[in-house]
């Protein structure tokens, strides 16, 4: 830098002082957002979650093709269910319903991935 | 021992979430970010703190996007740039068209006291009256001791163009600092 620039730069640097601030960076650090769940753990939650109703499927399809016909029954003709058939179907319910959310986070964590708009700057320099 | 430990922390905070790790790249660069946004708007603390931290909040969220291809500082720098081209756009698009109001946005009344010499207070005038690229070029080119090059990665400018800018804003300041009895060349 030429002699005079660096008079420029001195007279910048007297003018636009900044002291080093503790407390800005604490407030900053309590301000930062959760960074979502990781990638990794939606995979696993998601692999179990599918895996589990696989087996049950697996294990019990008769059951719960009887329990759906029960219910199609109850819906359809006010025919009241068998008790043996409703517990099995309330907790495919749960497991299904279980399975669905993770699912829906997981496409969700990836449509953000994919299609949010960023701010450009970020993937620019890079 | 500097650019390993910025590494392991960056790492830290991309595989771990940790903002603890985040909290020592802050200490690191908030002076700079700090003064880059204090320069800009005309010596507004208030605004430059706010500005500065909406920028490292972004950091933060976007961290992942950060490929180590330039320095992390570099890529900070692009994100504070655009942190102040956003808060412009959304200054004159929510704000009425007139110029005192946009001003107020914009950081037009400084915080600091009122200067004991003419020629500080010429030198500050001289910058606020800069057009916003010549005053972003000679912020990034002689407060923060960028390279031409990694101010065209943050500002998108040309280099030639760049180089426009800084010779402009030279040329002004120097004349404000000319201004001033005291200035010896």
């Amino acid at each position: 830098m030429k002699h005079n620039d660096k008079e420029l730069k001195k007279a910048l640097e007297n003018i636009y002082r900044v002291q080093p601030n503790e407390a800005f960076v604490c407030d900053t650090q309590q301000r930062l957002p959760s960074r979502g769940t990781k990638l990794i753990w939606l995979i696993l939650g998601n692999v179990v979650i599918w895996g589990i109703v696989a087996t049950l499927a697996y294990l019990y399809y008769f059951d719960i093709l009887l329990a759906i016909k029960e219910l199609l029954d109850m819906i359809y003709s006010d025919k009241i269910p068998n008790s043996d058939t409703f517990i099995p179907l309330a907790v495919c319910a749960i497991v299904l319903y279980t399975a669905f959310v993770h699912s829906v986070e997981f496409m969700e964590y990836f449509y953000r991935q994919l299609f949010e708009r960023r701010p450009d700057s970020i993937n620019k320099v890079n | 021992m500097n650019r390993s430990n910025e590494i392991l922390w960056i790492s830290q905070v991309v595989l771990l979430n940790d903002k603890q790790a985040f909290g020592k790249l802050m200490q690191r660069y908030h002076c700079r970010v700090r003064r880059y946004f204090l320069v800009l708007t005309n010596g507004d603390r208030a605004l430059s703190d706010d500005l500065a931290q909406t920028a490292f909040i972004r950091a933060w969220q976007g961290m992942n996007g950060f490929k180590m291809l330039s320095s992390f500082s570099t890529w900070l720098y692009r994100i504070a740039y655009t942190t102040w081209c956003n808060h412009l756009s959304h200054a004159k698009n929510h704000l009425s068209l007139d110029d005192a109001a946009i001003a107020d946005a914009v950081g037009s009344v400084p915080d600091e006291p009122p200067p004991n010499d003419d020629r500080t207070e010429g030198l500050r005038k001289a910058v606020a009256s800069l057009a916003e690229a010549e005053r972003n070029c000679i912020t990034l080119f002689y407060l923060e001791e960028l390279s031409i090059k990694d101010i065209e990665k943050i500002t998108g400018y040309k280099q030639g163009t760049i180089k426009s800018h800084l010779s402009r804003g030279r040329k002004h300041l120097r004349q404000a600092l000319l201004n001033s009895d005291d200035y010896e060349t």
